[in-house]
């Protein structure tokens, strides 16, 4: 293993130099486009190929360099191009071509604690790197991996800016509960979305054993990101700003007033009931009444707008003598689409390496950033009660926006209604965090000190990182003109009461992590061998205060102090380590020839979630590769193929957060006021859990892998295949049924019980090209992955039916009723079994299958598997970039297949009700076009929609295939379409690198239902929809 | 330099292996109490203990569970639930679904709750066994008893526990601090103690009565000021009295009554005092064992729900319901002060103002009615009738049901236009409305 080829080949000066005099070559290194390249490493070697010295190109190409023999060695290197050597000679000027490198194979991936050759790569990885990640301006690293990363899934599901990341999920389900990845960001467990994506040198996706190297974490697998590192040569200073307008990916129409008057008072006639809307309102509504509150506004309109991000970005990197280093302070401010809602950002990271004595160096990393999220007081969600969304969908046309110097609220529903005044009368939600991440490691190599000792390294990593959030929520009492049937004038806005309510909660959290690593390299001929070995501590602590009053008399200042009524529970506050682990790791590699390679790992990690007698499990991981290209016979055989390498792994990573920490103590929680004993109420100590489980461990999944990697007709095409194998198993789960009520409880209605298992595959192909000029080129990236998981063992209640199976099937299946089509007539209702729900059936209901024919439709028993779940079994994408000369183009299309969603069924409280986007004139308010002309009415039986209604049917609410949608979709994720100035037009400018680009995500979509995006949550009721954006970008190197 | 370098990193190896294991992996959950938090004094222990108690306030007819207010199954009280049909009350009273054949119905069944509250009790007991046995200088306790006493208490509580399950469902299954196969309390992990046979009734009663014996023999007879309403030595031999009868153990109830009366249980000459919970002692000797509730402020669920409805605003707590209300019959039931029979035909002789004021001294500590002393304040239950120094405005009492059911709040709301069409004058609705009983056990 080579964990610093670059610092060993800088660093490592070999004593020896011959008497010949000295001598100065210089020259100009430039690409095939005949452009000089800067920071190319010139190192000089003896004619045995012992390094002597080396030195690197200037801004313009140029270096020169003292040269000791004629005999010596001149080798040109820079990370994409292929590395050129050349024996000096006489010559003292020497000009190179330097030519680009397709084979990636030099390339070096971060690993897990380490890093590898990808030519000795063993395990199944993704990965990608600066170039590739920024196509487009994303407020999220999350969004930003999508497409890019085979065996990754993420799915978006709000476009809120701070919510509005992606969740990630890699090579699908592994447990009933927490799938999601660990991610790592410069060896420290982190999150992402807080990161400057301008900041980031690569992405590196563990997919299989390699994500056991993170044990107990690494169940789901691991995603490593690795920040940006000062590079040998001059300093460099980028600016990069863009501006992108944001909106909607998808939004249906609603009606507007005269279409809804009209499909109104007919859905009135068709319910037997007086139609509302008269000839007398109508006019007043088409007219503009001035002395009514009659009136025309679209409240989509009035809530929705197109947003404008700004980012800016100013880098600086390079080195000094003894110093290497890379800093950047980053701004974004991001308006969301629906008004009142933003986010801004701050980024700062300075990452510092440091030679500061013989074979030692330290290196620190530094980054802080602060998040300002703004958001109005209404709550935001996909099913909250007060949604502005929901209240623009059920608030109704006819009406103005504002009447009396109020906000018009329309009333027939439950609630007043005015999306708009929702947003900006209703207070605020502010939140702020800061993040302050740093590392620190010292790395000695022994090798300096002796020759024996060569290739031995000892270092000690540290990180500690420090999170502080402040939440502000002021709940402002606001007046609203409400408007029924029957009367109006003001009232308070619902959901708020005059008082005003205010909400400050402080909390503040911190890790630390400490890992000792001894690290060996070495190669004997042909032999190459490396070894780890290391000790690893973290701990994590966090502690929350939060408070409340009522009672405010102004708007601005709020806070605490200024409330006049004390809450009944004032103050509430909590704090808790939420962590720690300790681990003890060892790692052997083992090549021969570069053909043979071998890796075993073992790693022991010990966890404060479990009882201390069963804290400790063993992970051990072996992987093996061989590298058949390099066989004389396969080489003689298959000329066309420059490199082939099977590889397989197998590893076994623990999940720790099936657990709930500390099950193995007694918890007891204080009751205030509990009871009255000598006259003055006591406080009294009640035990919280019934039974203390000794016993319960983590699950365990096993990780089996097999892949091959190919390059062939030089670089014309490269493949990568994996198929894996993943079985969990000890998943925790609870269970009540079997124990009487008279155990009181005291049974462990917790085990490790649950099994799964998870196969599928990976493939991705690479094509690059370009024309025999080098004027056009372009390549091709295509990654499709595949992933299914089946329950094995799960506990299940006595009377499931057995024919809805849960074992066997995959987790996340979505279960309903099979919807028939309609009811076209009374004959038809009269021969159905009893409905679902109370009420009556009328013509144009959905009616349903009676699964087991007991002329009942009850969900227990006739709910049958109707679709597959939220997160698809199938990702595909396609990276296509061209260029002609100085202009480029890059896209990314993406999709998935094997996914549904829902628009109607059980909500998160677990009620089963309808949605605004199945329930024509749903909480009396307003429709959209396809719900209502759509419709089936006595002239429209083949609707595609139920029956035009102003009384919603608790019947079609139901779970069913009527209202399953396909999730699949293809979109062009990103775009980008840019322009580099020509090198000769800089010359005279401050400049060296000058990009111009116009850039846009989610540009097209093509899905199955699209008054809605594909990636919506299911059973959403008015929700924040995902963004559009178009951008326009500069990036300046001086 | 080498040398240091080396030795420095080291040493650092060293201390990080040698001190972060135990730092990282041995964390207190510092959101919650535990054991050692329970078991610091013997203060935070009593706090602990005395949760025991719970299985009264939860479950005894004056208990926070809206449904086991067994008057209101009887003629002399009801539920003035608003779900009509749906009150645990009502559909008690009168869906025949409520009842199974040889089970509880639905709304009594406490079967699971007091398992729960039982199984707590024998860890109390397990939790006492073992922390005597380690005598912790720090806050061990020399009192020889004080380990007994509160062993007493708690089998006292799970004598009442098997009592009430005795009650309702006939045998039980007996389930201690050391029934279980490991010596201490079942547990489902182990197959044996999972299904235990049900014990016949006559051997449910003998446990509870020898619990009770246990119980009498090792409380105290009196408590310290600070912890009245804990069980004394009466509270266990009156327990144990009222079990007797159930068993049919006659001398046993005899017995155990005269234990009673020899550790001075007497009844009080002022029947109204002992439902003075506050500042008087001098009713002890009548209540052997009480549950108190929270003085001049309204915090307890029984003592609010079970107010007027007029102290929705005297207190600013929503859930004053009047959810039990005696029935007229109860009322007319007590006398008048002269001893003769109250009667709606006969109370107004002419020299009496009202039906009430002239009754019998029970009938004021028992019957809240329209213009009765109620704190300090007076009750009104009567609707539209004119506040005596307001204009035309005519109101609803402050403790009608009338106004509450119509506008959810009371005090004089005024009555809106479209009712004064069918106006009538200041009536006194004579109907006693209110029963303030925190009886005690």
């Amino acid at each position: 293993m080579f964990r610093k080829p670059f610092w060993v080949l800088l660093c490592l000066v070999a004593g020896l130099t011959s008497g010949y005099s000295q001598r100065r070559v210089s020259g100009v290194v430039t690409n095939q486009a005949n452009e000089p390249i800067p920071g190319v490493s010139v190192i000089l070697k003896d004619a045995s190929g012992s390094n002597i010295t080396g030195v690197v190109t200037n801004m313009t190409g140029n270096y020169t360099i003292e040269v000791h023999s004629p005999t010596s060695i001149l080798e040109y290197s820079f990370i994409g191009l292929k590395s050129e050597s050349v024996v000096v000679g006489d010559r003292t000027t020497i000009n190179i071509t330097l030519e680009e490198d397709h084979t990636t194979l030099d390339d070096v991936i971060v690993m897990g604690y380490g890093s590898q050759k990808r030519s000795h790569l063993t395990a199944a990885v993704s990965t990608i790197t600066a170039k590739d990640l920024v196509k487009a301006p994303m407020q999220n690293l999350s969004n930003m991996l999508t497409g890019k990363l085979s065996g990754l899934t993420s799915i978006q599901r709000s476009g809120n800016p701070g919510d509005d990341g992606a969740t990630l999920y890699i090579r699908g389900l592994n447990s009933f509960t927490n799938n999601g990845p660990t991610i790592i960001v410069d060896g420290v467990q982190r999150t992402m979305d807080n990161l400057n994506p301008n900041d980031i040198e690569s992405v590196t996706v563990l997919k299989d054993a390699a994500a056991a190297i993170y044990g107990i974490q690494g169940a789901n697998g691991v995603i490593l990101i690795t920040t940006k590192k000062g590079g040998d040569g001059p300093t460099r200073i980028t600016y990069h700003g863009s501006v992108s307008f944001v909106e909607n990916t998808a939004m249906p129409k609603l009606l507007n007033a005269s279409d809804y008057m009209y499909w109104h008072n007919k859905a009135r006639e068709m319910d037997g009931l007086t139609p509302w809307w008269t000839a007398d309102i109508q006019n007043k509504v088409l007219n503009d009444d001035p002395n009514s509150v009659w009136g025309q506004t679209d409240w989509m309109d009035k809530i929705f707008r197109t947003g404008v991000n700004n980012e800016h970005v100013i880098s600086a990197s390079g080195s000094s003598e003894r110093t290497r280093y890379y800093t950047s302070i980053g701004y974004l401010n991001q308006e969301g689409t629906l008004k009142n809602t933003s986010l801004k950002r701050y980024n700062f990271r300075a990452n510092l390496d440091i030679d500061v004595a013989k074979d030692l160096t330290f290196a620190i990393g530094l980054a802080g950033d602060r998040r300002d999220r703004h958001r109005p007081g209404t709550a935001i969600g996909n099913q909250t009660e007060f949604g502005p969304v929901r209240q623009a969908f059920n608030s109704i046309p006819i009406l103005k926006s504002e009447f009396e110097g109020l906000p018009v609220a329309w009333h027939q529903g439950t609630y007043n209604v005015n999306g708009y005044a929702a947003l900006y009368e209703s207070g605020y939600k502010k939140y702020i965090q800061n993040n302050l991440n740093t590392n620190y490691k010292l790395e000695y190599n022994l090798g300096g000190a002796a020759d024996v000792l060569q290739g031995l390294w000892a270092s000690v990593f540290g990180a500690y990182n420090y999170s502080q959030t402040s939440e502000s929520n002021f709940d402002r009492y606001y007046q609203v003109y409400a408007v029924s049937t029957t009367r109006q004038g003001p009232v308070g806005a619902s959901g708020y009461s005059p008082d005003n309510g205010y909400l400050k909660s402080q909390s503040w959290g911190d890790t630390w992590l400490v890992r000792p690593q001894i690290d060996y390299g070495r190669e004997f001929g042909k032999h190459s061998v490396a070894a780890s070995f290391f000790y690893e501590a973290k701990r994590s602590y966090s502690n929350t205060m939060t408070g409340q009053k009522r009672g405010y008399y102004t708007d601005d200042p709020v806070d605490i102090s200024i409330g006049t009524i004390a809450a009944e529970t004032p103050v509430t506050g909590s704090h808790t380590y939420s962590g720690g682990t300790a681990s003890w790791f060892a790692r052997a590699n083992y090549s021969y020839d570069s053909k043979y390679l071998f890796e075993f790992l073992i790693r022991r990690d010990g966890s404060y979630v479990f009882a201390p007698e069963n804290r400790w499990g063993t992970f051990p991981m072996v992987f093996a590769g061989w590298v058949i290209s390099r066989e004389g016979f396969f080489e003689d055989a298959l000329p066309f193929i420059n490199y082939f390498k099977i590889r397989g792994s197998y590893g076994m990573t623990g999940n720790e957060n099936n657990v709930t920490p500390f099950l193995y103590n007694s918890e007891y929680s204080v009751y205030n006021n509990s009871m009255v004993l000598g006259d003055s109420p006591i406080a009294q100590f009640s035990m919280n859990n019934a039974y203390v489980y000794r016993d319960l461990k983590w699950s365990t999944t096993h990780n089996y892998n097999i892949g091959i990697d190919a390059d062939m007709w030089n670089g014309k095409l490269g493949v990568e295949f994996d198929f894996f194998y993943k079985l969990t198993t000890d998943i925790m789960e609870t269970q009540s049924g079997a124990y009487p009520p008279s155990l009181g409880n005291y049974f462990p209605s917790r085990q490790n019980s649950g099994e799964v298992e998870n196969k599928g595959f990976e493939l991705t192909l690479k094509h690059d090209n370009r024309s025999v000029t080098g004027d056009w080129r372009y390549s091709v990236r295509a990654n499709v992955s595949f992933a299914r998981n089946k329950v094995l063992k799960q506990v299940m209640s006595d009377n499931h039916p057995n024919y809805r199976p849960v074992v066997g099937a995959s987790m996340g299946a979505v279960y309903g009723f099979k919807a028939l089509g309609l009811f076209q007539s009374w004959e038809e209702i009269d021969n159905y079994p009893a409905n679902p729900s109370a009420g009556n059936l009328r013509p144009g209901d959905i009616k349903y299958l009676d699964v087991n024919g007991d002329g009942k439709i009850h969900w227990e028993q006739d709910y049958v598997k109707i679709g597959y779940g939220q997160i698809p079994e199938i990702n595909f994408a396609l990276n296509l970039d061209v260029s002609y000369k100085n202009f480029y183009l890059t896209t990314l299309w993406q999709g998935v297949t094997h996914v549904d969603y829902q628009l109607s069924g059980v909500y998160d409280s677990g009620v089963t009700s309808s949605t605004v986007y199945t329930s024509p004139f749903s909480g009396q308010g307003n429709s959209a076009y396809y719900l209502i002309t759509d419709s089936w009415t006595p002239e429209n039986p083949n609707a595609k929609y139920p029956r035009l209604s102003t009384d919603a049917n608790g019947n079609n609410a139901w779970q069913s295939t009527w209202w399953l949608v396909n999730g699949e979709y293809l979109r062009l994720k990103q775009a980008q379409i840019g322009y580099y100035v020509p090198e000769h037009l800089l010359r005279k400018t401050p400049f060296s690198q000058v990009n111009v680009y116009f850039a846009g995500t989610n540009l097209v979509t093509f899905s199955h239902f699209k008054y809605v995006d594909p990636e919506s949550p299911s059973v959403s009721n008015g929700y924040y929809p995902q963004a559009r954006t178009f951008s326009i970008g500069v990036l300046l190197s001086f | 330099m080498k040398t240091s370098i080396k030795t420095l990193l080291a040493v650092l190896v060293v201390l990080t292996v040698w001190s972060c294991n135990d730092k990282v992996l041995n964390l207190q959950n510092s959101g919650v109490l535990d054991d050692d938090a329970i078991w610091n004094s013997m203060t935070s222990a009593d706090l602990y203990l005395t949760s025991a108690y719970k299985v009264f306030t939860d479950y005894s007819q004056v208990a926070n569970s809206r449904t086991r207010f067994f008057d209101s199954y009887s003629d002399i009280m009801k539920s003035t639930s608003w779900a009509e049909y749906l009150h645990s009350y009502n559909t008690t009273l009168l869906q025949a679904n409520a009842f199974s054949v040889g089970g509880v119905p639905s709304g009594l069944n406490i079967w699971d709750n007091v398992y729960d509250r039982i199984r707590r009790m024998n860890m109390m007991l397990v939790d006492l066994d073992n922390k005597e046995e380690i005598k912790d200088p720090n806050w061990y306790n020399h009192e020889e008893d004080w380990w007994d006493i509160r062993r007493a208490e708690v089998r006292f509580c799970r004598a009442y526990s098997y009592y009430l399950l005795t009650r309702f469902y006939g045998g039980v299954v007996l389930r201690t601090d050391k029934s279980g196969v490991t010596g201490g309390v079942d547990d489902g992990m182990y197959e044996e103690d999972i299904h235990r046979a049900r014990l016949t009734e006559e051997e449910s009663w003998d446990f509870i009565m020898e619990e009770l014996q246990w119980a009498a023999e090792n409380l105290p007879e009196v408590w310290d000021d600070k912890w009245t309403g804990r069980a004394t030595k009466s509270s266990a031999y009156a327990l144990l009295s009222r079990v007797g009868l159930h068993a049919e153990k006659w001398q046993l109830v005899i017995d155990a009554a005269e234990e009673v009366r020899a550790l001075g249980g007497d009844l009080i000459p002022d029947y109204a005092s002992v439902f003075n919970a506050g500042n008087s002692k001098e009713n002890l000797s009548e209540i052997l064992f009480g549950l108190y509730f929270q003085a001049n402020t309204v915090t307890h669920l029984f003592d609010s729900w079970n107010r007027p409805v007029g102290d929705k605003e005297v207190y600013g707590v929503s859930g004053c319901y009047a959810e039990h209300v005696p029935t007229g019959e109860l009322a007319d039931m007590f006398e008048f002060s002269d001893g003769t029979d109250f009667g709606w035909g006969t109370w107004n002789d002419g020299t009496r103002e009202d039906p009430f004021t002239d009754r019998e001294p029970r009938f004021h500590a028992t019957i809240l009615y329209n213009g009765a002393p109620w704190e300090k304040r007076t009750i009104e239950t009567f609707v539209l009738g004119y506040e005596p120094d307001a204009d035309d405005e005519q109101t609803d009492g402050t403790d009608s049901f009338v106004d509450f059911e119509r506008t959810g709040s009371t005090g004089g709301t005024p009555v809106p236009d479209i009712i004064l069409g069918n106006t009538c004058r200041r009536i006194k609705i004579s109907y006693p409305t209110e029963v303030t009983s925190t009886k005690p056990y």
